[in-house]
């Protein structure tokens, strides 16, 4: 089920009648829909940690893929990655699984504090993210790398694929938060809930 | 001090972040790097402090040029000099006296541009003056005595002695001009370095010829010695020269492949000792809990100091037990 569905359907839940000249339009519930996800993927992220000690991406949010790499940078202005996980989770890896070119995620500020520290591998270079670019300061093996990060799930149509468990908890939050809400007046003839 | 003999039973330094960060159920994107630094200088504490360091052996070229040999950078110290010789490495004999040009920073010899030699041979036997004292009435003066040295090679010895003149009751210097010998000098006016006249300079002048012909106190070369200057990262080698110079010694710590390696034996102590860095300064975490962790780390490594314990020292210790001698009479009873 995707977020667009579940938003449907709590709107459906809400306002059962198909005519138009709704009181809330379906397109404001998607918003909301859309953004109560990331909001409760966040939740879920946090209760995890707490109770499991660590939170891992589920494997249907993960993508890889191949980037050029130019001046040391890749731009990622053109992914759709999940930008609500803390501490830029949602880039997982750089390089891939194998071994010989090792890449290691860092920060700006760590990259000036570990600037000359020779603790890692010869091997190994690290990498930051400014804005819309990842930078390697120490330059790369080659001139496309693959990346693996968390995709916002969504599909060609732009619908985002949830989890079911995260999904009723979205449409839940749909209906706390519209449950209740007077409507508009009904302007079409004859045409009444009532009838 | 714990003695590492298992040279080869090291693993890479990554192991270490990797187990720390499973302990810590860490980000491994977020905490990879500071877990590194944090486990490359709890190694190089257990080094200074704990453990000893498996001695590096490698063959290094040697500079023909200068007869000296470049220290590894994690050169620490050495344990053997030498070369080798049909699979069988001959030692090298310590000589604390030999001198690298190369560490000199200001010589102060201030040699000729045409022949190379010390400009001092020249100065020194040009004027080379002794003085005496001699007594006119109740008064001393000083009789000079120079030898000079001039641009043909005469050298002559020119005395200039006080009397007193008497007539005019003053002290007066008489001087007197003798000619010694002849030295051969090079057309830049310095000497020639000719066995001839190396044996004349010594007669004519001891002190100049003690001073630059002859060898400063050093020790009989057997073959090849060496001296090292750790300032300025060089082994000074004389004697035989040979291609290459094979040197054994302690490093700092290993880095093998590009890439730290840690004894295994201290493979526990130092996931504590990073998961004890990773709370130590965190403001959320109880002060019980890092010393509750810092307290782990203690513990494994006292576990790693106890851990190995040499043959040698087995035995010795067996050896130094009392022995009771139990006598029959005592066995009765």
């Amino acid at each position: 089920m995707n977020v667009n569905e579940i938003a449907e359907l709590a709107w459906r839940q809400l306002q059962p009648s198909s005519v138009g000249g709704r009181a809330i339009h379906l397109e404001e519930f998607k918003s909301t829909a859309k953004a109560e996800f990331a909001y409760q993927t966040l939740l879920m992220m946090w209760k995890e940690k707490r109770e499991e000690g660590e939170y891992l991406i589920p494997s249907y949010l993960l993508k890889e893929v191949e980037k050029d790499v130019v001046g040391n940078e890749i731009d990622i202005s053109g992914l759709e990655y999940f930008k609500s996980l803390p501490f830029e989770a949602w880039l997982q890896d750089i390089g891939g699984m194998k071994c010989g070119c090792k890449y290691v995620k860092s920060t700006v500020k760590d990259a000036k504090l570990f600037c000359g520290d020779d603790s890692m591998e010869d091997s190994a270079r690290t990498y930051y993210i400014v804005g819309n670019k990842i930078k390697f300061p120490q330059g790369t093996h080659a001139k496309k790398l693959p990346i693996i990060y968390a995709d916002k799930g969504g599909d060609i149509n732009g619908n985002l694929e949830v989890d079911d468990a995260i999904g009723a908890l979205v449409r839940q939050r749909l209906i706390e938060i519209y449950g209740g809400k007077i409507g508009v007046n009904d302007e079409t003839n004859n045409q009444n809930k009532t009838n | 001090m714990v003695d590492c003999r298992d040279k080869m039973r090291m693993i890479p330094l990554r192991k270490v972040v990797a187990a720390s960060i499973i302990d810590m159920y860490g980000d491994i994107n977020r905490t990879e790097q500071k877990y590194s630094h944090w486990t490359a200088r709890g190694l190089k504490k257990l080094y200074r402090e704990s453990l000893r360091m498996p001695p590096r052996r490698v063959l290094i070229p040697v500079n023909k040029n200068t007869n000296t040999v470049t220290l590894p950078v994690d050169f620490d110290y050495e344990t053997f000099v030498g070369y080798l010789s049909n699979g069988v490495r001959i030692p090298a004999l310590n000589n604390p006296n030999l001198i690298s040009e190369c560490t000199i920073e200001n010589s102060g010899v201030n040699l000729c541009s045409v022949c190379k030699q010390d400009k001092g041979i020249c100065e020194d036997l040009n004027i080379s003056e002794t003085t005496d004292i001699v007594q006119i009435g109740e008064s001393s003066y000083f009789e000079t005595v120079t030898k000079t040295l001039y641009p043909n090679g005469s050298y002559y010895l020119e005395k200039n002695t006080p009397y007193l003149n008497i007539e005019t009751n003053e002290v007066e210097y008489s001087k007197t001009k003798e000619f010694i010998a002849n030295i051969d000098l090079l057309p830049c006016g310095c000497p020639n370095q000719t066995p001839e006249n190396k044996e004349l300079i010594e007669q004519v002048n001891p002190n100049v010829y003690g001073c630059y012909y002859t060898p400063c106190g050093c020790a009989e070369n057997h073959g090849l010695s060496y001296n090292v200057f750790e300032e300025s990262g060089l082994i000074q080698i004389s004697g035989f020269i040979p291609d290459e110079l094979y040197l054994e010694y302690n490093p700092f710590v290993i880095k093998v492949n590009g890439e730290y390696m840690v004894p295994e034996i201290a493979f526990e102590t130092l996931v504590e000792w990073n998961k004890f860095k990773a709370i130590q300064h965190k403001p959320n975490v109880t002060t019980y809990e890092k010393e509750w962790q810092k307290q782990n780390f203690i513990s494994e490594r006292r576990n790693m100091e106890n851990f190995k314990v040499s043959l040698d020292f087995i035995i010795n210790a067996a050896i130094s037990l009392p022995r009771f001698a139990f006598s029959d009479q005592t066995k009765a009873t």
